[in-house]
């Protein structure tokens, strides 16, 4: 077929009519021109308006009515359904993510860095080695981890200073053995008994205390030690709060006078 | 002719705001032509795919521009389309029959179609001996009633080529009705 639609071998045969008696010929007007051919468009289109279709339920329930059709307003409302299910899409994927994340991140197992960045927001653990953290996140809320881990520098810092300096005479005598340190480890933990740890740790013999810390972690690590124990009797702020501003020489010392190796070392 | 009588603009536009007396004059005016066309092309449910035709266009209404004489183009459009789908899809679907199940269908629904369409028979009959393209321009010329702009735009081609067509039909008519003259004397 050639471009124009023409079968190829009619291509240059002649016409038998012109343009005005085909259109005459085509409107029913060609009854002069040939009749056979006026005949048969007669009967064409009278035979092609004869009858009506026979119409269904669905086009009847059209016709009364009974069934609603799109117009012109409908575009808008079906990009509003694809607005509103795209965006709930993305907020059902974000909250798969986020919780994966969570979970991941309370389970620590996120890779340290990021494991250190979700801590910072309260969730799981930071990777620092600071066991309070651990334990408030995996047995407490995220609400009570936040409070612990975060909390304002100031307000701990004081309170870290009214202990210091009620502790500090005490932990600073001359005297030796197992006794002082149970004195200056009362007055630290004064008020804070509920903690059973803390209890716990009173009815230990002193000499698992003093005889691992004391040679290496001498003056002002002394005072330090007594505070460490104080923390780790009750909830780990002074501990935690502590952490940022130590040195990193001295974390290790810090950590080793921690009665938590295994959690530092397992993680 | 019916459609002539109603205004297709004022159907369209209240077909359009969603008035069902619009939907109705639409059908009332085109359903005579748009199922002649259909069966005219040999579609194997004239009624069922003229319903179909116009169940597609009332539903995309809304998308359609345009004043009564375009809705005539489109509807017819639709129309044409589904004529090509029904054809396709019963070339497709090669059914195989026995020899006494034929006989059985020839007895029946054949006979009775024929019977029905006695009138109209030999009309039918030449125009299955056009091309398929000069048979649909000249359904849809004369009896869809569209000019020859109307046509191009629904079967896709330029208004040259169907005017070509439309010599070239009306040619094969003449010959066509003279040998069946012949025939018959």
């Amino acid at each position: 077929m050639s471009p124009d639609d023409v079968v190829p071998h009619e291509m240059n045969a002649p016409h038998d009519f012109d343009d005005a008696a085909v259109e005459a010929l085509l409107n029913g007007d060609g009854q002069a021109i040939d009749a056979a051919i006026a005949a048969f468009v007669d009967e064409l289109r009278i035979a092609s308006n004869a009858t009506m279709p026979s119409v269904s339920a669905e086009l009847g329930a059209l016709f009364t009515s009974q069934q609603p059709v799109e117009t012109a307003s409908t575009p808008p409302r079906r990009l509003e359904r694809l607005r509103t299910s795209t965006l709930a899409k993305i907020a059902a994927a974000t909250a798969a993510i986020i919780a994966a994340t969570g979970g991941l991140a309370v389970a620590n197992a996120l890779p340290a860095p990021i494991q250190h960045l979700v801590a910072g927001i309260g969730i799981g653990k930071a990777d620092n080695g600071h066991q309070h953290a651990v334990l408030v996140a995996e047995t407490s809320t995220t609400t009570t981890v936040t409070s612990t881990t975060d909390a304002p520098p100031s307000t701990t810092a004081a309170t870290t200073s009214d202990q210091y300096g009620v502790v500090a005479p005490i932990a600073h005598e001359h005297n030796d053995g197992c006794d002082h340190g149970i004195d200056a480890s009362q007055v630290a933990s004064a008020g804070h008994r509920h903690n059973n740890a803390n209890n716990g740790r009173q009815s230990r013999p002193c000499e698992s205390t003093t005889t691992t810390s004391l040679p290496r972690t001498p003056g002002k690590t002394q005072g330090n030690t007594a505070r460490t124990e104080h923390g780790q009797g009750r909830d780990g702020t002074p501990s935690n709060t502590d952490a940022p501003r130590a040195s990193p020489a001295s974390a290790p010392s810090r950590q080793s006078d921690s009665h938590t190796p295994n959690t530092h070392s397992g993680k | 002719v019916a459609e002539r009588d109603v205004d297709l603009d004022v159907a369209v536009e209240r077909a359009q705001a969603g008035d069902a007396e619009g939907f109705e004059a639409l059908f009332r005016a085109c359903g005579r032509p748009v199922v002649g066309y259909l069966r005219r092309q040999n579609v194997s449910d004239p009624d069922g795919l003229a319903n179909e035709v116009f169940l597609r266009a009332f539903r995309t209404l809304h998308t359609f521009r345009g004043d009564g004489a375009r809705f005539r183009s489109w509807l017819f459009t639709i129309a044409h389309h589904t004529a090509v789908d029904d054809v396709r899809r019963r070339r497709r679907r090669v059914v195989e029959t026995t020899l006494e199940q034929a006989r059985h269908t020839s007895d029946g629904d054949v006979e009775t179609a024929a019977i029905a369409h006695a009138g109209t028979d030999w009309v039918r009959t030449v125009l299955d001996q056009l091309s398929s393209d000069q048979r649909d321009v000249l359904l849809l010329r004369v009896g869809a009633d569209l000019s020859v702009d109307q046509t191009a735009a629904v079967l896709g081609k330029s208004h040259e080529a169907v005017k070509a067509l439309q010599h070239r039909g009306v040619a094969a008519l003449r010959r066509l009705l003279a040998e069946r003259e012949a025939v018959t004397e």
